[in-house]
């Protein structure tokens, strides 16, 4: 998140699309990655996908698409945001916020956050999505206020337009490369062996071998990122996919 | 005045009547939790949702006014589901057990929490009733059984299970031993002939219940004595005869006839000394086989279909292939416990009874069960329960009356005291449901000891907000109130008030409310 280029408070006309919302006003997302959705109206809100960039920013339009207006927040979201991620995120506020009355509410979020959270962490069972998409619907049409009806909201919508990225945590796999446990970093062989990573690394995961190809110790590695970024020569790479499977790929 | 059509049946009703008042006029069940009779709705259960035509989202009965004009569907598949879910969820919290585990694993299912805390009272010739509702001979299960029910014991995790067997040893004994063993009363004749084939542990089990139901029994046997593979398989010194004869005795005072002496023949004609199974078929309106295990190729000769090392039979109904001819026991499947065949023998003869007065199938009763639990959570159970290790027995001598009080009171008594009385279990049963549908975090097991009369279980309580409206409305100074959010929610006195401040006046009226065993009686001998 955080990726466009200029962010801020807008005063735009209904009826703006959103491509002209993150391109011409936003002036696109950082250079390299892709713009991928927005989010639109925040916990209560839905995803629109680049694909459909072109859709109006109205009531009805963006009703029409499976998102609402809310409060009018819209945050732009690139290939490196896992949708899995985002819509535990937003989860995880309604799911505090609940009053706790009604039993949809009350449980069914609960349950859909602990789906959601099974998924980041490479857990989820065969059939989690059915029963996270079934559950979402329930909660939607037996909750009480609109904090229950909406808190789906970003569940559904991701769950229509990114399936696959849900499937892929199913598989272990993190599309964005964002989920923690369902990455690593590896140092790829255009390491010259300048050994500023190693210096770098808080938790000492990288063994200092100068001149050399450097390691990741991944029982240490913490994914904070800070060797990707002193990499001068960006040789450090962030994969998905469980650990073993990449090591077989390197023997074979 | 509002009118409405709930399941295409027109209704008209007062203003401000809601859907719920329109359908109890009509008689239409709609399922409620929270809702309470002269008080505003509370609508938290969400367990009463209906679908109101036009309308996307299901709408809680208890709470929407009828508008003239609105049609309303309270049966469709959607509205059941939705109201499942809704107790599924509500499982999914619920932190206790309908039936504590050894129960569950006793295959007789026997009430082994009540046979206890009876014994601890001192009460054992109740607890022989409780005993012969599912076991009918006790002192000869007691001495033969492997102890199953112990293998289920929470206590186990402790400091050793409960010594259950020899318990129910001891009540069966004590029982014996007034010269008046406890017997049932029988319920009115119905006219209804049955015979069993068998007088092992299977067909004797059987007849009890039969008898018990009002039929008229009689038990074939081709040998010259009563109990079958308890008398012949099992050596004296372990099972004496005069426990057997004794407990055996009690079947003829019930009215079962034994005919000894005849054997079950498959050839169509029959000498005085055998039976054939289309002459039973003409005098009795039902033929229970119960004979052990047989050979299936001699079983075939009887026209009867065979599975495996048995008979077939319609697993939920005991049913052979024969008209009105029933299987049990080792006969369908060989086993080596007699507790089994005694469970077995009792599950045919309710298959027969409800089958002979053409009563419709229950839904078999819903039983939530929490598994295994950490220890930290047995010690809160076991709080109040006696904390004396394991009384050590000896196999040849029997428990003393001082040894039976303090083991029994060594049971940490896990199962619901409201186990035949709960509304959230009732339901449950209506619905059919699945309590593993929505397994996360429960929660916590929690039990509130500090008042007198009344045991407060957080864990069991399904927010439905009766007891905070009736305290108020009762005028306590103190009451409960709804303390947290979210899913952390939990009903306390008002404050941090002791329960016993908070509940000065309105305690029983809380109690009756309370659709769950949170807020209970506690468990008085």
């Amino acid at each position: 998140m955080e990726c466009i280029r200029r962010g801020g408070l807008i005063e735009v006309p209904m009826g703006i699309t959103i491509h002209q919302i993150v391109h011409e006003i936003g002036g696109g997302v950082t250079p390299g990655r892709t713009f991928k959705a927005v989010q639109i109206g925040g916990p209560s809100g839905g995803c629109v996908p680049a694909s459909l960039a072109q859709t109006p920013v109205d009531y009805e339009s963006l009703a029409a698409v499976g998102a609402i207006m809310g409060s009018g927040g819209l945050v732009v979201l690139d290939d490196r945001d896992c949708m899995v991620d985002i819509a535990r995120y937003f989860l995880s506020f309604t799911q505090a916020e609940s009053c706790g009355k009604c039993t949809f509410c009350r449980v069914g979020t609960k349950r859909m956050l602990e789906i959601l959270t099974r998924l980041t962490e490479g857990k989820g069972r065969p059939n989690d999505l059915d029963t996270l998409e079934q559950l979402a619907h329930d909660v939607h049409s037996g909750s009480l206020c609109g904090l229950g009806q909406t808190a789906p909201n970003p569940v559904l919508s991701t769950l229509k337009y990114f399936r696959e990225e849900y499937e892929a945590h199913l598989r272990g796999h993190c599309p964005a490369g964002k989920c923690r446990a369902l990455i690593h970093y590896r140092i790829t062989d255009t390491c010259n062996g300048c050994t500023r990573c190693a210096v770098a690394c808080p938790v000492g995961a990288i063994p200092f071998t100068p001149y050399q190809l450097h390691t990741i110790d991944q029982s240490k590695c913490t994914k904070c990122d800070v060797c990707v970024q002193s990499c001068p020569l960006n040789c450090v790479v962030v994969e998905s996919g469980p650990v073993v499977a990449i090591h077989e790929e390197a023997t074979a | 005045m509002p009118r409405a059509l709930i399941d295409n049946r027109p209704v008209e009703v007062p203003h401000g009547a809601t859907i719920l008042d329109a359908a109890r006029l009509l008689h239409i069940d709609i399922p409620t939790l929270c809702h309470l009779k002269d008080f505003a709705p509370f609508t938290s259960c969400m367990v009463c949702l209906v679908k109101i035509d036009g309308k996307e989202r299901l709408a809680p009965a208890c709470a929407t006014k009828v508008v003239d004009g609105m049609t309303i569907e309270s049966e469709t598949p959607e509205v059941r589901r939705a109201r499942r879910v809704a107790l599924e969820l509500l499982l999914s919290e619920h932190a206790g057990d309908c039936s504590a585990p050894c129960q569950h694993v006793c295959p007789a299912h026997m009430n082994i929490n009540e046979m206890l805390r009876l014994i601890a009272a001192k009460e054992f010739h109740r607890a022989a009733e409780v005993v012969k509702r599912d076991i009918p001979f006790p002192a000869t299960l007691g001495r033969i059984c492997p102890e199953l029910c112990e293998k289920g014991c929470r206590r186990a995790d402790l400091d050793g299970a409960v010594s259950i067997c020899r318990l129910k040893r001891f009540v069966g004994d004590t029982d014996l031993a007034t010269h008046h063993p406890y017997l049932p009363a029988k319920a009115d004749p119905t006219g209804k002939r049955i015979a069993i084939i068998g007088a092992g542990p299977t067909g004797l089990s059987a007849a009890w219940f039969l008898a018990l139901a009002g039929h008229a029994v009689d038990i074939y046997d081709a040998r010259s004595h009563v109990g079958g593979a308890l008398r012949s398989d099992i050596s004296p010194a372990l099972l004496p005869v005069e426990i057997l004869d004794a407990e055996t005795a009690l079947l003829p005072r019930l009215g079962v006839n034994f005919i000894l002496n005849k054997k079950l023949s498959s050839t169509t004609e029959a000498h005085s000394a055998e039976i054939t199974l289309p002459d039973l078929q003409s005098h009795y309106d039902a033929i229970l086989m119960a004979l052990g295990p047989i050979d299936p190729a001699t079983l075939r000769t009887f026209g009867l279909e065979t599975l495996g090392k048995g008979i077939k039979i319609e697993r939920d109904t005991f049913r052979t292939n024969l008209p009105r001819v029933y299987a049990a026991g080792a006969i369908v499947t060989p086993y080596r416990y007699a507790v089994r065949a005694v469970a077995d023998g009792h599950a045919a003869a309710k298959s027969i009874d409800a089958s002979l007065r053409c009563a419709e199938r229950e839904p078999a009763q819903f039983s939530m069960r929490l598994g295994a639990l950490p220890k930290v959570e047995l010690v809160v159970l076991a709080e109040q329960a006696s904390s004396e290790p394991r009384t050590p027995t000896v196999p040849d001598r029997d428990l003393t009356v001082e040894q039976a009080i303090k083991e029994a009171s060594r049971c940490i008594q896990c199962g619901c005291s409201k186990g035949d009385d709960c509304l959230l279990r009732h339901y449950s049963t209506q619905y059919e449901v699945n309590s593993n549908h929505y397994r996360g975090e429960r929660r916590p097991l929690e039990r509130i000891n500090t008042h007198p009369d009344i045991l407060y279980e957080p864990g069991k309580c399904i927010s439905c907000g009766r007891c905070v409206a009736i305290a108020s409305r009762a005028g306590e100074l103190w009451g409960l109130s709804m303390t947290r959010r979210g899913f952390a929610v939990k009903v306390l006195p008002s404050l941090g008030r002791s329960l016993q401040a908070a509940l000065q006046k309105s305690a029983p009226d809380v109690i009756a409310a309370c659709p769950t065993a949170a807020l209970a009686w506690r468990r008085k001998i």
